[in-house]
């Protein structure tokens, strides 16, 4: 086997195929499908379902119990602001990733394909980073202040020190978490799929 | 319950079932990966099959979902989780009776990269380079360019193996 057409006429001789599906097989591998992608993505909205469940529940007990002290409950407010539309984006942007098909579309390329999910990958990514970008520092600072003010004798002023201190030590961990997520979920995947689309982009091979 | 499976999609899946287990063999190493993907590109053909209207032929519409799938997919696999053999995977086909010359052939294949693996494996199903470049994406020109690197890269691969 010494040519490529000589190599084309053992492939086509060659048996690849396993065995034929029958109805309750494909149901089968269907019904497993269904289960692993559900629980893939219930697995992401379940866990943010859960923090945004959190933090509304914390700052609505906040609201309620200092209803008397307008400070506290500005603050509150604020915290509860900064994530509204934040859950509202993440869900809709995670929607739009988690239905993405492999394109049964008969006129569009593999390409094309690969292009819309990279491009709707990035998109989430980007909307991710910069909505983090100043979420997270926003929401640290105002949780840091309301834990200072409410527990804290004297408060946040009284502290300053020990406000930067907790605001730091919360902002090292979230950046550790995110960042391990981003490149697992993010980063990776992205650097693949750019790596294929920069190899299709070689026209000037020829 | 089975019912739900229209039973033109499943003779057609099952006429043109090699392409899926071509392209798990072309893009990954190992049985319970390819067994994966394979159960994934049924999936997304079962899920895409309604916007398929006949206007290419059926095969070429599963070689672009298939690929598409198996170029996606590379990430997901490496993290699959081992799950209980079942009677169905009796029905994975068995690697080790492959014949020498193929051993070689998808050896050589492995060497390429993802997109060149994906044009000879249009190639060696007999597709035409008007085919290849619609599937694909690219160019007639450059998928002609490609596979005449592609015929080189290969056949010294294999020239190599046969010394």
């Amino acid at each position: 086997m010494d040519t490529l057409d000589e190599m084309k006429e053992k492939w086509a001789r060659h048996k690849h195929a396993g065995q034929p599906y029958d109805p309750n097989n494909m149901l089968r591998v269907i019904r497993q499908r269904v289960r692993k992608h559900t629980r893939e993505s219930m697995k992401y909205f379940w866990a943010s379902f859960a923090l945004q469940l959190l933090v509304y529940a914390l700052y609505a007990h906040v609201v309620v119990r200092f209803l008397h002290d307008p400070v506290t409950v500005t603050f509150a407010i604020v915290g509860v602001l900064l994530f509204i539309p934040f859950t509202y984006m993440l869900l809709r942007k995670f929607k739009q990733l988690a239905v993405l098909r492999p394109d049964g579309n008969e006129t569009s390329s593999v390409r094309q394909y690969i292009t819309q999910q990279r491009n709707v990958l990035y998109d989430f990514f980007r909307f991710k980073l910069r909505y983090e970008l100043w979420l997270i520092p926003l929401s640290t600072l105002v949780g840091t202040l309301l834990v200072f003010k409410i527990y804290v004798p004297g408060g946040p002023l009284a502290y300053l020190n020990g406000v930067w201190i907790t605001m730091g030590l919360t902002l090292a961990s979230c950046y550790l978490a995110i960042r391990n997520e981003n490149r697992k979920s993010f980063r990776k995947p992205l650097a693949e799929l750019d790596n294929l689309l920069r190899e299709f982009a070689e026209e000037n091979i020829e | 319950m089975a019912n739900d499976i229209d039973s033109t999609f499943l003779n057609l899946i099952n006429a043109n079932l090699g392409i899926a287990h071509k392209i798990a063999r072309v893009y990954f190493d190992d049985p319970v990966s390819r067994e994966d993907v394979v159960q994934e590109m049924m999936y997304q053909l079962w899920r895409s099959f309604k916007s398929f209207d006949n206007r290419s032929k059926f095969s070429t519409w599963m070689y672009r979902v298939c690929l598409n799938t198996a170029l996606t997919n590379f990430a997901k696999a490496k993290r699959a989780q081992p799950e209980p053999l079942t009677t169905y995977h009796q029905n994975i086909p068995d690697v080790e009776s492959t014949s020498d010359d193929m051993n070689t052939l998808l050896e050589a294949i492995s060497t390429l990269s993802k997109l060149n693996r994906a044009l000879v494996l249009l190639y060696l199903e007999g597709m035409s380079y008007d085919e290849i470049a619609s599937v694909t994406g690219l160019s007639q020109g450059n998928v002609s360019v490609r596979l005449f690197r592609i015929r080189k890269e290969l056949e010294a691969f294999v020239k190599r193996q046969n010394q």
